[in-house]
């Protein structure tokens, strides 16, 4: 018999406040999900059940004494393998690092959770660097959709994905460098959110781009993304892109509604991106529920995509390059072919091409602040539709479709996934909401009034397949 | 094949030094042409003032 899905991180909290759940229980319960579903979903890389074991047990013996140290105490969570966790191996699923490449230190947002009080369960599956693709053959399976195995379950943080949308764990880290946080969570029917460049720190974690690349949590309901933000948001003096901003509040305004509120809705922005009947369908009911609930939406227009892509790739490809040139050229066949090509794109940017690009990305900055002054918020799809087949999967260095969660790397603002509805195919479909630059608790805010008032967050992957 | 654009492309390559396996040459050839296409935005003019060095909001500026 498969162990249920763990509660959420707000279920989890209240029941070990109140004493009817023990740290323990939940990690044995967490640790049986894994045992029995990890056979076909291949979240994890390394599992430190052992460890976990005696994290757990060490909570609870502080939460009995009375030191809980806070809402997160006690409960199970998991990260993306390219975040360090001291004594054990960060491999960013890659051949190139593999699993002698033991952290010395944690991250400093795992010295966070870890200082919260949370029970480190293991590193999740990734692409290959944050950046290769789920078909690759690597020294690790990629991990799978389980709302449909043969389906993209999202990249890169995919078993990040994984491992919450099927009950594994309530909390999952990821990284954001193009929608790697977002897509995972739009694919599998979660809630996923980059936080405004800056916000979180990035040291102690894999870098893909350094001006692009996010850090942030995975969690399956908009209250639990932000109980994790909550403890997250500090400013890191040792990350160079950490911004010097006072911790946020999102807990205190979350449940306060949108009625009074605009929100923008990038009407335009989609349509430009061919997007199926149904991911349209499902943006224009998010405006009707909004409005519904008491919100104005408004039609705002963004600049055209394909200024943000010309910004946003050429950054990534020329950055990503310099971080791996050494090993491009020295050990090209410990890649996959997938991250080996996207990364070997960067050989093609000029010095004129990468300063032009980071020229354009403060105007679009700019032109994205100016949309956002009309509105506290923008509506948009993340991505099509539902996930495509494994089959279908643009796996080719240049990709044809772009999803459309990278316009925000390149400009910084914060964005949230959130579940937006189903196919007809019973996947996934997602919303995007953007908010103000670190305004995160709005963003949190109108996502939680629209979760509330819709059941998608409420069903569960099939488990049939288990 | 415009000779030019393979020329620049085997240039490129050389410069960064790296070699594309034989079978995936054409590929990358192609990815090659969609770059090309993509950056021609960045050709177009941006006022003076336009300067990088805040992209996109270092230092914590809200």
């Amino acid at each position: 018999m498969i162990p249920a899905p763990v509660p959420s991180l707000a279920e989890a909290s209240a029941g070990i406040a109140s004493g009817a759940l023990s740290p323990v229980a939940l990690t044995e319960q967490a640790l049986g999900r894994i045992a029995a579903l990890e056979p076909r979903l291949n979240a994890f890389i390394t599992l430190t059940a052992d460890r976990a074991r005696a994290a757990a047990a060490k909570a609870e013996a502080e939460i009995k004494a009375g030191n809980r140290r806070g809402p997160l105490h006690g409960i199970p969570y998991a990260l993306k393998d390219i975040y360090d966790a001291a004594g054990l191996p960060t491999t960013a699923h890659s051949r190139v690092l593999g699993a002698e490449n033991i952290a010395s230190e944690d991250a400093a947002t795992t010295a966070l959770l870890e200082q919260a009080g949370m029970v480190l369960l293991g590193k999740l599956a990734t692409h290959e660097f944050a950046r290769g693709g789920p078909t690759d053959p690597l020294a690790w399976p990629a991990a799978k959709n389980p709302w449909a195995l043969d389906h993209f379950a999202g990249g890169s943080s995919s078993g990040s994905g994984t491992a919450v949308s099927s009950g594994m764990v309530a909390m999952a880290m990821g990284s954001d460098t193009g929608g790697s946080i977002r897509l995972p969570a739009a694919f599998q029917g979660i809630v996923g959110l980059k936080p405004t460049y800056g916000r979180l720190s990035r040291r102690g974690v894999v870098p893909l781009s350094f001006g692009m690349d996010h850090t942030g949590p995975l969690t399956r309901t908009v209250e639990d993304c932000a109980m994790a933000m909550q403890a997250l948001a500090l400013h890191d003096p040792q990350d160079p892109g950490s911004a010097d901003v006072p911790p946020g509040d999102y807990l205190s305004g979350l449940k306060a509604g949108v009625k009074g509120l605009t929100i923008g809705w990038a009407r335009s922005f989609d349509e430009a991106a061919n997007l199926s009947a149904e991911q349209s369908a499902a943006v224009a009911e998010a405006v009707r529920v909004l409005r519904s609930l008491g919100a104005t939406v408004v039609e705002v227009t963004l600049p055209p995509m394909r200024r943000f892509e010309a910004a946003t790739w050429t950054i990534i490809h020329a950055e990503s390059f310099a971080i791996h040139q050494q090993h491009l050229r020295k050990t090209p066949d410990l890649y996959g072919r997938v991250t080996w090509e996207r990364i070997a794109l960067g050989a093609f940017v000029t010095g004129p091409h990468y300063v032009q690009a980071q020229r354009l990305r403060t105007a679009l900055t700019r032109e994205v602040d100016a949309a956002l002054a009309t509105c506290d918020a923008i509506l948009s799809a993340p991505a099509s539709g539902t996930p495509p087949k494994l089959s279908e999967v643009d796996e080719g260095p240049w990709r044809k479709q772009q999803p459309l969660t990278a316009p925000f790397n390149c400009t910084g603002h914060p964005a949230i996934c959130i579940p937006g509805g189903f196919g007809a195919n019973g996947l996934p479909l997602s919303l995007q909401m953007v908010g103000r630059a670190f305004d995160e608790a709005m963003v949190l805010r109108i996502s939680h009034a629209h979760e509330q008032a819709t059941e998608w967050h409420t069903r569960r992957p099939p488990e049939a397949w288990a | 094949m415009n000779d030019t654009e393979g020329a620049d492309f085997q240039a490129l390559l050389r410069i960064a030094g790296i070699t594309i396996p034989a079978a995936r040459y054409d590929i990358m050839l192609d990815a090659y042409r969609h770059w090309l296409e993509l950056v021609k935005v960045l050709d177009e003019p941006m006022p003076m003032a336009e300067e990088p060095a805040a992209a996109p909001r270092f230092g914590g500026e809200a």
